[in-house]
């Protein structure tokens, strides 16, 4: 498994763009990692624990992704429990230009 | 079982991002004419649409229908367990659960919960009837037992009074306990 510094920077923007993709199929139902990352073993795109969370974190920094994080003890390292794309995430997907708000009225 | 990579995922290997360029045209129903086009412009290669049409059957027709059951088979089990009262922990988690189900083989109807909701009130319907239909067969037996023991009493108190019974005393006798008819030649 390549590492996020070894992989390329394309690759990073595939698999980052499959993530948003895949939560916007399933919107608006929030999935675990786990289930993600089988999603992206299931399309060639595997990661790890760390790139998952390079992506999460690179995505949630960007507004396109809500989650929620839990700590089983205190001092312990965060984890995430859950992920599910934002309206901004869904934009983003269709490409909509910024001063659009994606509502025609 | 290791899977055989499509020659589209092969090329994506040398050059990254090809995969998702055919998917996204596929997601927009381009042709698979156009589809080898674009492979072609990219990559140099020539592929076959026999090529392409597997890869779409294979991989990216495979995944938007697993994905479509999927979500299906989630909203529906969201809908039977009252979507606002489970939280968006609780969901992902179940969600996660449905998914590992279905990679497990277990062969989840989209419907499956839907059918068996309805077997489960169809049961409880029975059960009902069957209560039903119990509570009346107990107030007839009650009923029956109560005009067997009236004409038993009956014939009791007119021997003990000193009275004779009649041939009507006994067809009540007959017809009520035993449930037999009325002795030939009728009652007096």
């Amino acid at each position: 498994m390549m590492s996020h510094e070894t992989k390329s920077q394309a690759l990073h923007e595939i698999e980052r763009g499959e993530i948003l993709r895949f939560l916007a199929e399933v919107y608006p139902n929030p999935v675990t990692p786990n289930m993600l990352m089988h999603h992206l073993d299931d399309s060639a795109y595997s990661v790890d624990d760390d790139e998952l969370g390079f992506h999460f974190a690179y995505l949630f920094e960007k507004g396109y992704i809500a989650l929620e994080e839990f700590a089983r003890r205190a001092g312990e390292k965060r984890r995430i429990r859950w992920v599910k794309i934002t309206a901004r995430g869904i934009d983003r997907i269709d490409n909509r230009p910024p001063e659009s708000d994606g509502v025609r009225i | 079982m290791r899977i055989q990579p499509t020659r589209i995922e092969q090329l994506d290997a040398k050059h990254p991002g090809l995969r998702l360029d055919v998917d996204l045209m596929l997601d927009k129903q381009a042709t698979l004419e156009a589809i080898a086009a674009l492979v072609k412009e990219k990559t140099g290669e020539t592929l076959s649409i026999q090529t392409i049409s597997n890869y779409k059957q294979r991989r990216w027709l495979a995944k938007k229908l697993r994905l479509e059951e999927l979500r299906e088979i989630f909203t529906t089990l969201k809908a039977e367990l009252g979507e606002a009262a489970i939280s968006e922990s609780t969901q992902a988690r179940l969600f996660e659960l449905v998914d590992q189900a279905m990679r497990s083989g277990a062969a989840l109807d989209p419907h499956f919960l839907l059918k068996e909701q309805r077997l489960w009130a169809l049961q409880d319907i029975w059960k009902q009837q069957n209560e039903r239909l119990k509570q009346k067969l107990e107030i007839e037996l009650e009923k029956t037992r109560r005009e067997m023991k009236d004409s038993v009493d009956e014939a009791e108190a007119k021997l003990r009074g000193g009275e004779s019974l009649t041939v009507g005393d006994i067809d009540k006798i007959r017809e009520r306990v035993f449930g037999l008819p009325a002795a030939k030649g009728g009652s007096e």
